[in-house]
C-alpha cells in the first residue's frame, strides 16, 4: 500500500506528500487491522490484530508529527492536511470491503507480509538517506519535538504510544516476520509465492497512477475537455431556475422526481 | 411493522435513519462501522446492519428516501460551471465523475441490500429534509402547533444555499432562497480552508479560535466580499476560488489581502503575533455571519410576523451564531435539532417520507438511540479490560473518582443522536481541576488550547452559574446553544468558559440519564459543573463497540470505562 517516492532527490513538496502518503498508508492499516479484529472469531487473532493496528495508529501519529515539523519550517500549512476519509479517493482502501471481508485469513496475512515488507524496505531506505534528518538538524524543529516530548512525558508517566523512527522499523520487522511465518506455516510453497508475486503486482498497478499526478491530471483534462466541448452547446438545457416563493408539495408523484 | 428509511450519502458523514411505525428507532452513521472520520460513501454497512436487525425487505419497508434530489442537485452546479468551461473545468470535470459514484446511483446501491420496489423509492428536497429535522425535536418545547419559521443554511444542496420555509399546519411554504455559489455556508469554509484547517470538519475550531480575535475585518468584509442586497446573499467570487478549484476555497485575491498564514504551529502559542493575526481573522468572518444571520432573521420575522423560528443545515452547528440568533429580543422560541447537518438530514429524509405515506409530521426524537453493541459478558473479552467494581452503586465510586481528579470513560445505554456526546459515549472529568482538564483537552483529546471543552449542569442548579433564557434553554440539553457563564463561575470552573466568557453547556433534567445519577452524587462533595467531551481520540469517530473503546482508551491513555453498572480498567 505504499506508494515508491525518490528519496534522494525529492524537493519540499514530494516529501510533504511524501510523508502525507506514508500516513495515510499506516493510517489504512490500521482500520484494515481494526476490522480484521473485530470480524474474525478467533479470540487470539483478534487480539493481536488490535494490537497491530495500535502500532499503525502510533506510526501514523509520527508521520503526521513529522509532516507538521517539516510544514512548519517552510510554511506549507495549507496544502497537506491530513484527512482520513480521502483514504478511499488516494486509492489506500477499497470502500465496497474491508481487506478481511475479502480475503480469507492466509490471503490476508499474505497480503499484510508483502505490504509491511515493502513498509520495511522503504522505511529502512528513508533512514539510511537525509530524507528525515533534514528536518532533525533544524534547531526550532528539535525544540517543537521536544517540548511535545516533554509535556507528554510531564503528564503521562509512560509514554508508550510515543514512538521514534528505529522503533517504527522493529514495529515493520516484527509485523513482516509475524505475517510471514504464518503464511509460510499455512499455505504450500508455489501458493506463498503465488500469493506474493499477485499482492505485489496488485500494489504496483493500483498506485501506477495515483503515484503519478501528472499523468493523472493531464488524463482528467483531457477527457474532461471532450465532455465539456460536446456538452456546452446543450447547456441551457441545464438551466432549471426555480422561484424563491413555493409551497413544497408532499405527493409521492411528486417525491418520486430525481428533480 | 412498518418501515421508512431515510438515507444522507455521497457528500459528508453518510448515515441511515429508521422510522418504525410512528416512532424514530434507529439512526447510525456509517463513519461509526467503516471508523473513518466524515466517511461520506453510501451507507451500506449501516444499511445492512438495520436490514439484518429487522429483517427489513420489500413487504414491511413502506418508503426508503435519499436526502436531496438527484438530478437536481447536479444539474445547478453543472449548469453553473459550465457557463464559464475554461476556468471552472475542475468543477465541470468533479461534476460528471458524480455521475457513476454520486445520487444517481442511490436506488441501484441501495437494491444491492435491500430490493425494494422502485415505487417506495423516493428522494426529499435537500433544504427539506433539513427542515424536517428540525422540527421533529418539538416534544421539547411544546411548540408543535405553532406556526414556525424554518431556517436552512448550508453549504450548498441541491444548488440551495440558504432557505427560508414558512410552516403552518401542515403545508410548507418557501419564502426566501439563495444558490450557488452566494452561500454563506461556502463563505465560512473559506475561511476555513485559509486558516489551515479541513472544510467540512473544522468550521467549530475557527468558531472557537474567533473568541481571542476581534473584528477588525469586518466592515472591509461586509463592504467587498459578502452583502446582503435584494433580499439576497450576494458574494464577491473574485475573493474565491470554490466555484472553479475544488481543492482551494480562496483566490489569490484573498490571500494577498489578508496574507499568508504560516504553519499551524502558531496555533500553539497564544500569545504570538501570528495567533492574533488568524483569530482576528476568524473572528472578522465569524461576526460577518452572526451579522447576516441576524439580519435575515429580522427580515424573515418582519415579513410574516412568525417568532417560533427553527435553524437547520451545517451553519446551524455554529453554536456562537446561534446564540447571538436566540438573542434576538423579537424571537419567542428558538431551536436547533441536535444534528442540523447533513447527517443529521437522514432524519428529515425519514421524516419526509413518512409525511408522503401518512399525510401526518412527526413532533418527536429521542436524544439517544437503540443501543446496538453492549458490552460482550466478562467470559467472552479478549483480555482487554479488568472488572473492578460491579453494582448499581458503581456510579458512587465513579462520581467519587472523579471528584478526586481522575478521568472517566463512560459507554452506556444507546448513542447520542447528534455530533454531541451528552454522557452515553462521553468521557468525563472534574471541571473544577483546571490541571485534568488542561491535560484531557491538550495532551489525551490532542485538541488545541484554544477550543475550550464542554460542561455538563443539572437543570436545576443552571442559575447559580450560568445566564440563560427560558426560550431557547431547551437546547441546551443537547448543547445546541452557548450561554454566558457568572462571575463565580468564571472564577471557580474557569477550566470550561470560554475566552469570551460562554460555555457550551449540557443540561441534565432526565433522573434516569448516568449523568444526573453522577451530578447530584459529585454535588455532594461540593462538584456541580463537570466536563464532558465526545468518547473518541483525536481525528476518529465516537466510540461504537468496545473494541473502540479499548483501542481508543490506549491511544488516550486513559484507564477507567463505566459501562452498565460496571467499572473497568484497561489491561
Amino acid at each position: 500500500m505504499f506508494k515508491n517516492i525518490t528519496i534522494k532527490k525529492s524537493t519540499h513538496e514530494q516529501k510533504s506528500r511524501a510523508f502525507l502518503d506514508f500516513a495515510y498508508a499506516e493510517f489504512s492499516s490500521a482500520i484494515e487491522m481494526l476490522q480484521a479484529a473485530k470480524l474474525t472469531n478467533n479470540k487470539k487473532l483478534s487480539k493481536g490484530f488490535i494490537d497491530h493496528s495500535l502500532d499503525e495508529f502510533k506510526h501514523t501519529l509520527f508521520f503526521l508529527r513529522t509532516l507538521d515539523s517539516f510544514n512548519t519550517k517552510n510554511d506549507n500549512n495549507n496544502k497537506y492536511k491530513f484527512d482520513s476519509k480521502l483514504v478511499y479517493k488516494l486509492g489506500f482502501m477499497n470502500s465496497d470491503y474491508f481487506l478481511f471481508d475479502k480475503y480469507n485469513l492466509l490471503e490476508f496475512s499474505m497480503f499484510v507480509a508483502v505490504n509491511e515488507e515493502q513498509a520495511l524496505k522503504l522505511f529502512t531506505k528513508i533512514k539510511e538517506s537525509n530524507f528525515i534528518e533534514d528536518i532533525k538538524d533544524q534547531k526550532l524543529l528539535e525544540q517543537i519535538i521536544l517540548d511535545e516530548k516533554k509535556h507528554l512525558d510531564q503528564v503521562m508517566k509512560s509514554s508508550d504510544f510515543e514512538i521514534d523512527f528505529d522503533n517504527l522499523l522493529k514495529d515493520e520487522k516484527k509485523h513482516t516476520t509475524l505475517s510471514h511465518n504464518f503464511s509460510k506455516k499455512n499455505l504450500t510453497k508455489t501458493l506463498f509465492y503465488f500469493l506474493k508475486l499477485k499482492f505485489l503486482f496488485q500494489n504496483k498497478i493500483r498506485h501506477l497512477f495515483s503515484s503519478n499526478k501528472k499523468i493523472n491530471s493531464f488524463i482528467n483534462f483531457f477527457i474532461s475537455m471532450i465532455i465539456i466541448v460536446l456538452v456546452t452547446p446543450f447547456v441551457r438545457f441545464l438551466n432549471y431556475k426555480e422561484k424563491p416563493i413555493k409551497i413544497i408539495t408532499f405527493s409521492k408523484v411528486h417525491a418520486k422526481l430525481y428533480l | 411493522m412498518n418501515y421508512i428509511i431515510g438515507i444522507s450519502a455521497f457528500y459528508y458523514e453518510s448515515s441511515v435513519c429508521l422510522i418504525e411505525d410512528n416512532v424514530f428507532k434507529e439512526f447510525l452513521k456509517e463513519e461509526s462501522f467503516t471508523r473513518i472520520k466524515g466517511t461520506n460513501t453510501f451507507p451500506k454497512r449501516s444499511l445492512q446492519f438495520l436490514k439484518e436487525k429487522y429483517n427489513l425487505n420489500d413487504q414491511n419497508v413502506k418508503a426508503c428516501v435519499f436526502y436531496e434530489k438527484p438530478f437536481l442537485s447536479w444539474t445547478r452546479i453543472t449548469y453553473f460551471s459550465l457557463l464559464k468551461p475554461i476556468k471552472r473545468w475542475k468543477i465541470t470535470s468533479g461534476q460528471f465523475k458524480k455521475i457513476w459514484n454520486g445520487g444517481f446511483l442511490f436506488s441501484f446501491y441501495l437494491k444491492q441490500i435491500i430490493h425494494i420496489n422502485n415505487n417506495k423509492i423516493l428522494y426529499s428536497p435537500h433544504h427539506v429534509s433539513h427542515a424536517l429535522t428540525s422540527i421533529i425535536y418539538d416534544d421539547f418545547q411544546n411548540k408543535k402547533n405553532d406556526s414556525k419559521l424554518i431556517f436552512v443554511v448550508d453549504g450548498v444542496g441541491d444548488g440551495e444555499t440558504f432557505s427560508i420555509f414558512k410552516m403552518t399546519n401542515s403545508s410548507l411554504k418557501r419564502i426566501y432562497l439563495d444558490t450557488f455559489p452566494n452561500s454563506l455556508g461556502l463563505f465560512y469554509s473559506t475561511v476555513t480552508d485559509y486558516l489551515g484547517f479541513n472544510i467540512n470538519e473544522d468550521e467549530y475550531k475557527v468558531m472557537g479560535l474567533s473568541g481571542y480575535g476581534k473584528p477588525i475585518h469586518k466592515k472591509f468584509i461586509l463592504d467587498n466580499i459578502i452583502s446582503f442586497k435584494n433580499d439576497n446573499i450576494e458574494l464577491d467570487m473574485s475573493w474565491f476560488d470554490f466555484d472553479k478549484n475544488p481543492e482551494r476555497s480562496y483566490s489569490q485575491k484573498f490571500i494577498n489581502h489578508f496574507g499568508i498564514i504560516g504553519s499551524k504551529q502558531y496555533l500553539k502559542n497564544l500569545n504570538s503575533k501570528e495567533f492574533k493575526k488568524t483569530a482576528n481573522i476568524a473572528s472578522s468572518f465569524q461576526h460577518v455571519l452572526e451579522y447576516l444571520l441576524m439580519e435575515i432573521t429580522k427580515w424573515a420575522i418582519k415579513k410574516t410576523g412568525i417568532k417560533n423560528i427553527y435553524f437547520s443545515g451545517g451553519v446551524a452547528q455554529n453554536s456562537l451564531a446561534m446564540t447571538k440568533i436566540a438573542k434576538i429580543s423579537e424571537i419567542s422560541s428558538f431551536t436547533v435539532p441536535p444534528s442540523p447537518g447533513d447527517s443529521g438530514a437522514a432524519m428529515g429524509a425519514a421524516h419526509f417520507g413518512y409525511y408522503v405515506n401518512n399525510k401526518k409530521f412527526l413532533h418527536s426524537a429521542p436524544l439517544f438511540f437503540t443501543n446496538n453493541f453492549d458490552f460482550p459478558k466478562t467470559d467472552n473479552f479478549l483480555n482487554l479490560f479488568n472488572e473492578i467494581s460491579k453494582s448499581k452503586q458503581t456510579y458512587k465510586k465513579v462520581a467519587e473518582l472523579i471528584s478526586k481528579g481522575e478521568i472517566i470513560c463512560v459507554f452506556e445505554g444507546g448513542s447520542e443522536t447528534g455530533p454531541r456526546s451528552l454522557g452515553n459515549r462521553s468521557i468525563l472529568c472534574s471541571a473544577k481541576r483546571n490541571d485534568v482538564v488542561n491535560t484531557l483537552n491538550n495532551k489525551i483529546k490532542g485538541r488545541e488550547s484554544f477550543r475550550p471543552l464542554a460542561p455538563v449542569i443539572l437543570e436545576k442548579k443552571i442559575n447559580k452559574y450560568f445566564h440563560v433564557n427560558k426560550k431557547y434553554e431547551h437546547n441546551l440539553m443537547w448543547m445546541g446553544l452557548t450561554v454566558d457563564a457568572k462571575q463565580d463561575t468564571i472564577k471557580n470552573y474557569s477550566s470550561c468558559v470560554h475566552v469570551d466568557g460562554s460555555s457550551r453547556l449540557q443540561v441534565v433534567k432526565d433522573k434516569k440519564l448516568l449523568l444526573y445519577k453522577l451530578l447530584t452524587e459529585t454535588g455532594k462533595h461540593g462538584l456541580d459543573i463537570l466536563i464532558n467531551t465526545s468518547f473518541n481520540s483525536s481525528g476518529e469517530p465516537i466510540v461504537f463497540d468496545y473494541i473502540d473503546c479499548y483501542v481508543s482508551m490506549v491511544k488516550m491513555k486513559i484507564n477507567y470505562l463505566y459501562n452498565n453498572n460496571k467499572l473497568y480498567t484497561r489491561i
